[in-house]
């Protein structure tokens, strides 16, 4: 009796816990991006969800509708405005597959974290999914724009914040990115921006209007204490990138000192950067050492180099001049943090207090005044590897 | 003579012998009675009985009745010596026949004439000879049905257990080798042999063995699978843990290894005990081949275990617990399939593995010719059109598909893999993965509770015994097993040199 007992007290309880929620497949809806607007009559938000419709992807006899359906609802917070949509649409949404998600530019001036709260709380979202914000546009406006190749919008989205790894005038964030970087002490936010824009089809695209509208991954969102404070334009992106140690393919174009009005082109092929702070006569400041593998990939100029030391020199100066606008860049963007945005978005403060935790103690409550503030050297040393596969330079005979 | 006899002591008066044997056997009309005078060395009468279909009647007419009956002229001095016995007589020098012994009782002689044998009554003596003169229809050494090899013999037993002895015999020369007969079944007197190896079976294991054949009490006994389920250690569980083989080589290795075989009259399966799960997932042909395919394979078969018991299972419970595990390209392509579709998985994964199963026993049971055609119905009419009638998904068919196809690459497991695969089905239907997991816990708890003969039925891995899981998932080396299963022998014991690993010559 007693064995009895407890035998099916340990049934019970492996069998009378677990998952309850089961669902078949084509009960959910499967989310791929997400947009959260604010909305201006209520306070409250707007949520749009972009859902598959599976039977438009099925292989054998795809349907005649749009692959997505965008389910847009209004609540007074997110996961109510999620939970209204069920009055509307006939499938539970399920966001463990979302891929993007966007903020309107004036709901991230106000808070972030708030807003993806239900997320990242919830068992569903994933860290990985991609945040942005949404610039001159509402963040509804940015899923619904169609274009590219992809079948799924999401995907495209996707596919441009991925593409980050070709070139440094952007800034790509995950949630969990964002997280880590607003729950830190020192250190403030940044995420990826997408902007509408207007381009003129061609014909061979076989568009009934004549222009279309895009989406443009670029520059940098910057938050200070959770709340968006402005933008990085693209050349100051490239500086942030060199000082987050981000640049790991990217181009840098020069002008050519062989022949007045050409060009040369550097490819990125590896950087390293240490921030180095210090403290001389009570002053804080920050040595910033960008060290750049490069290699000469175009050269317009079309004048012979002879001998082997000329060109050496040749490069030499080259490198001198990538060095300067490498620089160039980085002051740029340390110069907008600190004078128009005010946020330490490189994680000096952060460094800072990993190389002295007495005196981080002391002034970490005061961080963002002095921050401003705070002398930075920088010190590029650009590294040509190589020519590719080309010596010399072609001259064109007369 | 007037000796105090029990009932079954062949009576000296051969008339009453006769009458005897007649009421016993006469009603049979396939049973020989023959009467002779025997010439030689005196007049005495003789009786011979056998059942015809059973015996060389050429040799019984060359050297048993001629040799009594015509040899007056060809008295020889050695006859002569002995002609105060003329039973022993004509048992050392008149018959030409290799093997014969004598018999007192009767029951023996009348089951020795039923299994075969032809027996020689003499007047005046309570005794019978009882020759070997055997000869009937058998059919020949074939390639087996079952684990066929590509690298290996090709022989397999046949019905005739004298024959299936004489092939392990073949492989092991060697007087260790002991095969110790029983009779068991009232009714059919079936022959088995115990066969072990002297000094490497374990002697309690053997004893064991005997002692559970002996207590047999059944009627009949046609195939070993009637021993196997009459001796086995769990008969409720669904694993055995008896193991059997058509092979003469497999026998021989397991022998070798200290496992005791038992033979069947009747039936080319040979079973083998103690029996260890691993050896269901092993073939002969490892241990032919390298050992890095042989590895390979071993592998390829366990994962083919795990798949055809959890296919159909982890499907369910992703696509209806677990939608993020999987890549959302494959969820999307799974939702699109799944679109329209009128059953919920469990119900579709249950329907079409029942189908299959109709399939497959329709398919053995037929004739070869209609077998081919049951296929045919199977992969295009319910595969094919079931999905264009939108009645079960395609993922579904490919997950059936997938676990019908790696439920035969082990086909010495088909017996308890439908159960596992149901019973994890059902788990996973109400718990998700966490179902999955409580129902291999719950298997594995089961299968650790069995032993075979003493042995765990999972060892070496539970309990572990190190040194042996160098024949488990991989096959090691042949020169790195050196000493034979501790689990089977209950001992340690070497069975190869230390230093055989092949080297090359030094270069001078």
């Amino acid at each position: 009796m007693l064995r009895l007992k407890i035998c099916s007290i340990f049934l019970c309880l492996l069998l009378l816990t677990g998952c309850k929620t089961q669902t078949d497949l084509n009960h959910i809806g499967i989310v791929v991006a997400v947009a959260i607007d604010k909305d201006p009559e209520t306070d409250g938000v707007i949520v749009t969800s972009q859902v598959i419709r599976p039977s438009s992807l099925d292989r054998k006899s795809p349907g005649k509708e749009a692959v997505v359906e965008l389910v847009t609802n209004r609540g007074k917070t997110v996961f109510e405005a999620i939970r209204n949509t069920t009055q509307e649409f006939g499938r539970l949404n399920f966001y463990a597959h979302t891929k993007v998600i966007v903020i309107d530019e004036i709901l991230a001036k106000e808070d972030v974290t708030p807003i993806l709260d239900f997320f990242v709380r919830g068992r569903q979202l994933r860290g990985y999914a991609w945040l942005c914000i949404a610039k001159g546009a509402s963040a509804l406006e940015i899923i619904s724009v169609r274009d590219g190749v992809d079948k799924i919008q999401a995907y495209y989205l996707k596919g441009i914040i991925e593409n980050r790894k070709f070139q440094y005038q952007t800034t790509a964030a995950s949630v969990i990115d964002y997280y880590r970087k607003a729950l830190q002490e020192g250190i403030q936010p940044v995420t990826g921006v997408l902007e509408v824009i207007e381009v003129t089809n061609q014909p061979a695209e076989k568009r009934e209007e004549n222009t279309s509208k895009q989406v443009r991954f670029s520059g940098t969102a910057v938050f200070k204490k959770d709340a968006l404070v402005g933008y990085l334009n693209e050349k100051e992106t490239q500086g942030l990138n060199w000082i987050m140690e981000k640049v790991k393919n990217g181009v840098i174009t020069l002008p050519s000192l062989l022949e007045q009005g050409k060009l040369i082109s550097l490819e990125v092929k590896n950087s390293k950067t240490k921030i180095i702070p210090e403290i001389r006569d009570g002053r804080i400041s920050f040595a910033i050492k960008v060290k750049v593998d490069v290699t000469l990939v175009e050269e317009q100029a079309k004048i012979k180099i002879t001998y082997p030391k000329v060109m050496l020199d040749y490069l030499e100066e080259i490198r001198k001049e990538a060095e300067k606008e490498i620089e160039g860049e980085v002051r740029l963007a340390v110069n907008k943090a600190q004078k128009e945005l005010t946020s330490d978005i490189f994680g000096f403060g952060n460094t800072f207090g990993r190389e002295f935790p007495t005196e981080w103690r002391i002034l970490k409550d005061q961080w963002n005044e002095i921050f401003p503030t705070v002398d930075y050297t920088v010190e590029v040393e650009v590294n040509i590897i190589g020519t590719d596969l080309k010596q010399g330079i072609f001259q064109i005979e007369k | 003579m007037a000796i105090k006899e029990s009932p079954d002591k062949i009576h000296p008066d051969i008339n009453l012998t006769i009458s005897k044997l007649k009421e016993t056997l006469g009603k049979s009309d396939d049973i020989v009675f023959r009467n002779i005078l025997i010439s030689n060395p005196e007049q005495a009468r003789g009786f011979l009985c056998y059942v015809s279909g059973l015996t060389n009647i050429d040799l019984i007419s060359q050297h048993i009745i001629k040799a009594l009956t015509q040899s007056v002229n060809r008295e020889s001095s050695a006859t002569k010596s002995l002609s105060g016995n003329t039973f022993e007589s004509i048992k050392s020098n008149i018959l030409s026949i290799t093997d014969l012994n004598e018999s007192q009782s009767m029951k023996d002689v009348i089951n020795e004439i039923l299994s075969g044998k032809t027996a020689l009554f003499i007047d005046t003596y309570g005794k019978a000879l009882v020759i070997n003169a055997l000869a009937f229809e058998a059919r020949n050494v074939q390639d087996p049905g079952t684990d066929t090899v590509v690298r290996g013999p090709r022989e397999g037993f046949t019905e005739n257990i004298a024959v299936n002895i004489a092939l392990v015999r073949r492989k092991i020369k060697n007087q260790h080798l002991i095969l110790e007969k029983m009779t068991v079944g009232t009714q059919t007197n079936t022959t088995i042999f115990l066969a072990y190896m002297d000094k490497i079976a374990n002697p309690k294991i053997v004893g064991e063995v005997k002692q559970r054949i002996a207590s047999i009490e059944i009627d009949s006994i046609l195939e070993s699978g009637s021993i196997e389920q009459l001796i086995e250690d769990n008969p409720t569980s669904i694993f055995s843990t008896i193991g059997n083989s058509e092979k003469p080589d497999i026998i021989a290795a397991k022998l070798l290894e200290g496992r005791i075989a038992i033979f069947c009259d009747g039936t080319p399966f040979v079973l083998t005990v103690p029996f260890l799960f691993i050896e269901s997932l092993q073939t002969a042909e490892d241990y032919y081949s390298r050992p890095f395919i042989a590895t390979f394979l071993r592998i390829v078969r366990i994962v083919s275990l795990f798949v055809t018991i959890a296919a159909p299972a982890l499907y369910v419970a992703v696509t209806v617990f677990h939608y993020e595990m999987i890549p959302t390209v494959l969820l999307i392509t799974t939702a699109a399939s799944r679109e329209g579709i009128p059953f919920p998985p469990v119900l579709e994964a249950f329907l079409m593995g029942f189908v299959f199963e109709i399939l497959r026993e329709a398919g053995i049971r037929m004739p070869k010719p209609v077998g081919q055609a049951t296929s045919i119905v199977g992969a295009l009419v319910l595969g094919e059109a079931a999905v264009n009638a939108g009645i079960v998904s395609s993922p579904m068919i490919i997950i059936v598909a997938l676990t019908g196809i790696t439920d035969f690459v082990n086909p010495s497991l088909i017996s308890f893999t439908f159960y596992l695969r149901t019973f994890l089905l059902v788990l996973s239907t109400a718990l998700g993965l966490y179902g999955i997991l409580i129902g291999f816990f719950f298997i594995l708890a089961h299968m650790c509770s069995l032993r075979s003969f003493g042995t765990p039925f999972l060892a070496p891995f539970a309990p572990t015994i190190w040194r042996e899981l160098k024949d488990t998932i991989i096959r090691s080396f042949l020169w790195v097993m050196k000493s034979r299963p501790k689990s089977i022998t209950w001992r340690k014991s070497q069975r190869q040199g230390l230093h055989i690993k092949p080297t090359k010559p030094n270069r001078r």
